[in-house]
């Protein structure tokens, strides 16, 4: 995927998911982690009604979890991304704020996950031009990662 | 007149026939006997897991109708051709076929599957108890960890087949228990008789004639002797070929042999066996390198999948206001506006501090620029400096060893700032430095996805299971 090869990877990817339907094994985590690859490799490459149909896929098997895996936020999130790139700012708060809490409710408002939620979310406010909002969220999102990763770091 | 199909089906009938004894069902035993036997396919790890699998899958695990033994047969037949078969057929009730019926279905099933290269391998009898308690989960978590030099040795000794067949023969496996320990710590009749359980569907009896195979200084001198005792019990031992899963058995075995009274633990007695009989040890990288053959060091070539449609589809749906696409579109917002929240309008209150916020910002800059103005403006009254004033300062002496100046020094990476602040201060000021002098806009941040490379235990766990029935 980093060289560019995007349809490749598309075809590896459903070749493993046919190979794996083979034996059935009742796995919903395999599934959810295919459909969200999927969903991004087609982000990527511009195709964002492709992309949005997996992530719907993924939504239906991550229903199954009930607020017990966090997972079940990466499909809105992912929603959320594609919402952005189609400047539909109001849509992508309301998937953030769903995997917002989601989270908080299974993780806790601590963890480096929440944070990236947290920053999102600011990011929208941002373009929303809610500034306070904004400024509250990066800096609550930047004091849990120096918190847990430290000084030096990426965020 | 019949058609070919019908008569393939008659065939299947009778051999299910033979082995049910007339009856609707089959033992899951008898179904393994079949397909081993009449050499249907290949006696592998792989498709013992397959038919486990699938007989599992039936309503009665351990028995299957005609039904189901015939999807077997030609799911089998359709992975070993690589095509997909599709029969129109009946389900008719079996009749009882005469005797003469049966050995030419028996010949004919054998030319439908022409399988060209087949190598006799024989197998357990899963019936013994001995091999029932080796067939344990510990034992095989415990081996785990001793499966490259497991590997290593069967392979020193293995021979290979063009379906990518492992595989020994009995005439190497012999000597190979000479080489290793095992003779001085087992007696040759329990060798012998273990060995025996291993040679289905080939029975012998454990005579003395039989023992003599196992016997270390008759076999020394002579190099054909093992093939000469087989052929005069009446069994060609090219014939006689065993896996890589029935040569960990077969060593299990050995290792349950310390535990004939069932006092200690069964996994006490192979660790017993195989950290101090056989002395092998754990598995390392080094280990792992040297079972690696020459050709599979070789990089591979990435395989030429074909185009998916669904690549196709999605190019066609990115700048396409078809009315399908569009209704998919508005089904998933009909569908996400029910989960979501729902905003308030408040923007009101979000515009007014939009205009201090532009306020304060111009009034920042334009003391900046004031400031700046100021200096300059200062600068152009002094008069410029003469070297004949008074007030000029004097020229700096000349030493012999021209001292760096600390001031032209610090100039040379990045203005006033040198390396040893820079890596000080750009964690701690890069933000503030960064953010007012250019337009740097926040960014997403994706969620992480961990992916773990090894399989869960649940799976293990049901392998674990399927193998054992």
């Amino acid at each position: 995927m980093c060289d560019g090869l995007y349809e490749s990877a598309i075809n590896k990817v459903e070749r493993a998911k046919y190979e794996y339907n083979l034996y059935k094994f009742n796995d919903i985590q395999f599934h959810v982690y295919v459909f969200i690859l999927l969903g991004n490799l087609y982000e990527n490459l511009g195709c964002n009604l492709m992309a949005l149909n997996y992530y719907m896929q993924c939504r239906q098997l991550t229903n199954k979890f009930e607020y017990t895996n966090p997972d079940a936020a990466l499909c809105y999130t992912n929603i959320a991304s594609i919402f952005m790139s189609w400047k539909e700012y109001k849509w992508a708060l309301r998937c953030f704020i769903k995997a917002r809490d989601i989270k908080e409710y299974i993780i806790g408002g601590d963890c480096v996950d929440t944070a990236s939620t947290y920053n999102n979310i600011g990011v929208v406010c941002f373009y929303l031009g809610d500034f306070y909002g904004a400024y509250g969220y990066f800096k609550l999102s930047y004091e849990i990662f120096n918190n847990i990763v430290g000084y030096n770091n990426y965020f | 007149m019949e058609t070919k199909e019908n008569q393939i089906l008659k065939k299947i009938q009778s051999t299910f026939i033979l082995y049910s004894n007339g009856a609707d069902n089959i033992r899951k035993r008898d179904a393994f006997k079949l397909f081993f036997e009449m050499k249907i396919i290949d006696v592998n790890e792989f498709n013992i897991f397959l038919l486990n699998y699938h007989l599992a899958k039936s309503s009665n695990q351990r028995k299957c109708s005609f039904e189901y033994f015939l999807k077997l047969i030609l799911f089998i037949y359709s992975i070993q051709k690589n095509k997909d078969i599709e029969f129109q057929y009946d389900f008719n009730l079996p009749t009882l076929p005469e005797k003469d019926e049966i050995t030419k279905s028996n010949n004919i099933i054998n030319v439908l599957v022409n399988l060209n290269d087949y190598i006799e391998v024989c197998f357990p009898n899963f019936d013994e108890k001995l091999i029932k308690r080796a067939l344990n989960s510990e034992i095989f978590e415990y081996l785990n960890d001793f499966s490259e030099n497991l590997y290593k040795i069967f392979n020193e000794n293995a021979n290979k087949s063009n379906n990518y067949l492992h595989y020994i023969n009995i005439n190497k496996l012999i000597p190979l228990f000479f080489e290793l320990p095992i003779y001085s710590n087992i007696n040759s009749k329990d060798i012998a008789q273990i060995v025996s359980n291993f040679i289905c569907p080939w029975k012998v009896k454990v005579d003395t004639s039989f023992i003599k195979i196992f016997d270390e200084l008759l076999s020394k001198n002579n190099p054909n002797f093992i093939e000469n005792e087989f052929s005069l019990l009446g069994i060609d031992s090219n014939n006689l070929n065993f896996t890589f899963s029935s040569f960990v058995l077969l060593l299990i075995c050995f290792g349950l042999h310390y535990n004939k009274n069932e006092a200690t633990s069964d996994l006490n007695a192979t660790e017993y066996f195989i950290e101090s009989i056989l002395e092998l040890k754990k598995n390392t990288t080094e280990v792992k390198f040297e079972t690696i053959d020459k050709t599979e060091s070789i990089i591979e070539e990435e395989e030429t999948f074909p185009e998916s449609a669904n690549i196709k589809e999605a190019f066609r749906m990115i700048d396409n206001p078809n009315k399908d696409d569009f209704s998919f579109l508005q089904e998933t917002l009909y569908v996400l506006d029910r989960e979501l929240l729902v905003l308030e309008d408040e923007n009101e209150n979000i515009v007014y501090p939009l205009e201090k916020l532009s306020i304060e910002v111009e009034e920042e800059e334009k003391r900046k620029t004031d400031e700046k103005e100021a200096k300059i403006i200062k600068l152009a009254r002094k008069p410029p400096k003469r070297p004949n004033d008074r007030n000029a300062k004097p020229p700096r002496p000349h030493y012999f060893e021209d001292k760096p100046d600390p001031d032209k020094t610090n100039l040379k990476y990045f203005g006033y700032k040198t390396i040893e602040n820079f890596t000080n201060r750009l964690m701690k000021q890069s933000i503030n430095d960064i953010l007012p002098n250019s337009k740097v806009y926040p960014s997403l941040l994706k969620d992480v996805l961990l992916i773990p490379k090894s399989i869960p235990a649940e799976v293990i766990k049901q392998l674990i299971r399927l193998n054992r029935h």
